[in-house]
């Protein structure tokens, strides 16, 4: 399947290159939801995701020689761009924009009648308020599925380090889920 | 328990976000920069074959004209013989003459190196010489082809 979708990838990226509309489309409509879920999850906040899918699309298509298919999977590529971005949007607002807020956002609307659902709502902002490189690791592993080497590709990490990060991040939000929040908020 | 309850909202949580989707006017900005790219590059592109045939034409008027018809160069011709079936070349970037278009064919000696410049190929180890040839003139005065006939100086 992955072999699929790499062979897949591979001839939309040359038509691409080529100034195919049709295939930047095929592009989009493959990655987009992957994309958008990553940053959705990052940020807690599906406007600031929304923005940070727009601007890797439109990287890419400034870009379109900026990956190279033989380095590896043009999924994992993209949200290694999503990431990057996300990072220089969050340093941009980090000065003003305090992120508990947008982490609001998205549960506002969430029934809070049982105690699952209040566990997604805490899990959520918990995800939210980890230090980058845990959020980024947990979002991958334990919510895109992402394998130990995909994750790795993305954070430009090794597999060992996403393997430290993950038990890390899980700890942390375990407990964050029970109620200690604040110590994992000042990790 | 901590575990089992952090993998339970793990699961609801990837459950929750499965269909998650970017919303329309993300594609619609995303394709409209696309578009916007590619017309810029195109014009890009035509920018670049604009200027090279400006740079060709401006080649070419550096190229000696032909005097008159009635006072041809008396070019001396004693390699006529030896190379009279050569095709004529034609210019790079200037319009064929038309169906009704006259022309005339001068024969003049040119820089070895405004043929160069102009894009024909001419076999010389000295630029800097001049070579004999044929010139398909056009009503305008313009050169619209070239026949070598031979190259001097060597």
């Amino acid at each position: 399947m992955a072999e699929f979708e790499r062979a897949r990838d591979r001839g939309l990226l040359k038509r691409f290159q080529a100034g195919d509309r049709d295939a930047f489309h095929e592009i989009y409509e493959a990655h987009q939801r992957a994309v958008f879920r990553f940053a959705c999850l990052m940020t807690g906040d599906s406007i600031q995701a929304a923005e940070a899918t727009q601007d890797v699309f439109v990287w890419l298509v400034h870009h379109p020689n900026g990956f190279d298919p033989e380095r590896g999977e043009l999924g994992s590529f993209l949200l290694g761009v999503t990431r990057n971005v996300l990072r220089r949007k969050y340093s941009e607002q980090r000065r003003w924009a305090p992120l508990d807020e947008s982490a609001a956002d998205m549960t506002s609307y969430r029934d809070h009648s049982d105690r699952a659902a209040e566990d997604v709502d805490r899990l959520r902002k918990a995800v939210a308020a980890l230090p980058e490189r845990y959020r980024a690791v947990v979002v991958l592993c334990d919510l895109e599925e992402k394998t130990y080497e995909q994750a790795a590709a993305v954070m430009e990490c090794a597999v060992g380090t996403v393997r430290s990060r993950l038990h890390r991040a899980r700890e942390l939000l375990a407990r964050k889920l029970v109620g200690n929040g604040r110590r994992c908020a000042a990790v | 328990m901590i575990n089992h309850r952090l993998a339970n909202a793990i699961k609801q949580l990837k459950q929750e976000t499965a269909n998650a989707g970017a919303p329309s006017w993300v594609e619609a900005a995303v394709k409209l920069e696309f578009d916007r790219v590619q017309k810029r590059e195109r014009m890009q592109r035509w920018s670049i074959a604009a200027c090279a045939v400006a740079v060709a034409v401006f080649v070419l008027m550096l190229v000696p004209r032909p005097k008159p018809a009635s006072a041809p160069t008396p070019a001396p011709q004693p390699n006529a013989a030896a190379a009279p079936e050569q095709p004529f070349i034609p210019i790079p970037y200037v319009a064929p003459p038309g169906p009704y278009e006259r022309v005339e064919v001068v024969r003049m000696d040119l820089p070895v190196a405004a043929l160069l410049s102009a894009g024909l190929r001419v076999e010389t180890a000295d630029p800097s010489g001049f070579a004999q040839a044929d010139v398909v003139v056009g009503q305008d005065g313009s050169p619209r082809a070239v026949r070598l006939i031979s190259i001097q100086g060597q």
